[in-house]
């Protein structure tokens, strides 16, 4: 990789005839680009957290970038004649249709005028919250994912070299048990996504859930689980799924978790929820989608065809 | 021998790359490729066309199944009429599945390159128009360890239920034919017979998804003016099963698997994630 950057800072400049016309701007002009033709190798944060900058350059940092330029001179700036090389060993994109002589230009004249970056500050909207967790975070406890491995229950990355967890008490079945919920603190920096679908645990099973900070995706239906359950849920606040159908729960209870500000999906049907209950929760939670009734049936907003559709005989 | 191979493998990858949005998937398979220029692709000018002669520029390059000479067209059989918020237009012939059709994705620029039903039918479920090697279930199951079940009930009944329970949300439901219908009236040796049909079509097909991260109550893609081609954004069989490999957590191109002395994918060398029918998260 390396080489090939030496190489393109030997290339020389091939549209060093360009004029330049008006100010470029980085964060207006030339980001564009880099996010839709260079971002894939070189600044995309995956989804285990991991920043992927090929041949060390991230085009999201400024400082990256300016290992690759000369301010001033495009013709001496590897980060503009690895765009123009004609050399299929060393331009860049490797992949796709080169940029266009628009783009190109654009990227001489930013470097030709300073190469400033004034203005520009990283995005950081573009993380999912699943990045979020996944900064910073240790490496499973080796026990305690062996301790509900033996168990029966799945344990999972969330995503291949992913440190964050899923665990599923499914294949348990009938084995379930209240205390099988003991050791999850011991994966409280891991664990985001906990299914206890149709498991034998009681509100007291919960207590050690209401540790579980990171939890995204929880599954309570067909359990045990009552409205004393719920205050341990109360306190995840990162939840943005939550399946309580065939519980029974009540309006008492879903009034505690009108805490969960990123709740994006309550499932109550078949609870002993009420229509009012429901229209309370809403209103604390107006992003929330809370399904408790049997879908209904919409009506036809518009009559497209009324002529009868021609039939052969 | 794919599969035995397959299934000895499948401890190696049973980790996806990408959190999926699919942990299971429901393949609702419409055998015998149901048309859909009576479900849900409605072309007003086919019905102005109904009877007469199908103009040449439609039938130059194409390849029938049957049909003979210059057949005639054939308009829509049915009434069509706008259903839900996205005011879809669906077909009276689907009188259930209308109360749902602001869950579901429609992919209108499905296209193939099999004309007869048994190797159109390989090709969507391998990525192959040839026995030999594993289907689309299989290479889920390699890549993911998990068990797929058998599930008969009515579509519809099926999306409510999943809806309902909250199942919707990681469960992908897709629904379709191994090829299309053409929007003119079979003729099968020249002469037409006692029931109205329309002959195979590779160009253009229907299918939808609903659940495991698909858009909702959104359209993909257009058909010309009669329902012949694909005209926007067409989606290949490849495509939608990279789509689907990519919604249950793995990556189409890095999902490989020995046999016969090389490397195969589900979609071989083709197939792009078409990101614009996933939701985003």
């Amino acid at each position: 990789m390396t080489k090939k950057w030496m190489k393109g800072i030997a290339a020389g400049s091939i549209l060093l005839s360009a004029t330049l016309q008006g100010a470029v701007d980085f964060t207006k002009d030339v980001m564009p680009i880099l996010e839709e033709r260079c971002l894939k190798c070189h600044g995309h944060i995956k989804e285990s957290g991991k920043v992927v900058d090929k041949g060390n350059l991230d085009i999201t940092k400024p400082e990256s970038i300016k290992e690759f330029l000369k301010a001033g001179h495009p013709g001496d700036s590897s980060f503009y004649n690895l765009v123009v090389s004609d050399d299929e060993d060393e331009y860049m994109p490797p992949k796709g249709d080169r940029l266009t002589d628009k783009q190109k230009k654009v990227i001489h004249d930013w470097i030709k005028q300073g190469a400033s970056f004034d203005g520009y500050t990283k995005k950081e909207k573009g993380e999912s919250l699943l990045q979020k967790l996944a900064k910073e975070t240790p490496v499973p406890n080796a026990a305690a994912v062996a301790h509900f491995e033996q168990m029966g229950a799945l344990v999972l990355p969330l995503a291949m070299k992913s440190p964050l967890l899923q665990i599923n008490f499914k294949p348990l079945g009938s084995e379930s048990n209240p205390e099988m919920t003991k050791r999850l603190v011991e994966l409280k920096e891991n664990l985001v996504w906990l299914n206890l679908s149709r498991a034998k645990i009681n509100d007291a099973s919960l207590s050690p859930v209401g540790e579980l900070k990171k939890l995204t995706r929880l599954h309570l239906d067909n359990t045990a689980v009552t409205d004393a359950g719920l205050s341990s849920v109360a306190s995840l606040s990162s939840l943005e799924y939550l399946n309580l159908y065939n519980t029974a729960v009540t309006d008492a209870g879903i009034a505690k978790l009108s805490s969960l500000k990123n709740l994006k999906k309550l499932f109550l049907w078949q609870s002993k929820v009420s229509a009012a209950g429901v229209e309370k929760l809403q209103k604390a939670l107006p992003g929330a989608y809370i399904h408790f009734q049997t879908a209904t049936m919409p009506k036809p907003t518009k009559q497209e065809d009324k002529n009868a559709p021609v039939k052969k005989k | 021998m794919a599969l035995n191979n397959m299934i000895a493998e499948e401890k190696s990858s049973a980790i996806p790359r990408y959190p999926a949005t699919a942990k299971k998937v429901i393949f609702l398979h419409m055998a015998g490729a149901p048309s859909q220029l009576e479900l849900l692709d409605y072309k007003p000018l086919l019905k102005e066309m109904d009877g007469k002669p199908c103009p040449q520029s439609y039938l130059e390059g194409k390849k029938l199944a049957f049909a003979k000479g210059t057949p005639d067209m054939l308009g829509p059989q049915h009434t069509f009429i706008n259903y839900g918020e996205s005011g879809t237009i669906v077909s009276d012939r689907l009188p259930y599945f209308q109360s749902l059709i602001d869950e579901v994705t429609l992919i209108k620029s499905m296209h193939t390159d099999q004309f007869n039903h048994a190797p159109a039918q390989l090709m969507m479920h391998i990525g192959f128009a040839r026995l030999g090697r594993p289907s689309i279930g299989y290479w889920m199951t390699y890549g993911f360890a998990d068990k797929c079940r058998d599930v008969d009930k009515p579509m519809t009944a099926l999306l409510k239920d999943l809806k309902t329970r909250g199942m919707l949300d990681d469960t992908l439901v897709v629904w379709g034919g191994e090829f299309g219908r053409t929007p003119l009236r079979e003729n099968r040796g020249g002469k037409y017979g006692k029931w109205v049909g329309r002959d195979h079509s590779l160009g253009a097909f229907i299918m939808w998804m609903a659940g495991g991260g698909a858009q909702k109550g959104f359209s993909y893609g257009e058909t010309d003016e009669v329902g012949y081609n694909v005209a926007e954004n067409p989606v290949s069989i490849h495509d939608l099963q990279a789509t689907m490999q990519h919604m249950m957590g793995f990556n189409h191109e890095k999902l490989t698997y020995y046999f016969q002395g090389r490397d195969y994918r589900l979609a071989d060398v083709g197939g792009h994630v078409k990101k614009d029918l996933l939701l985003l998260s």
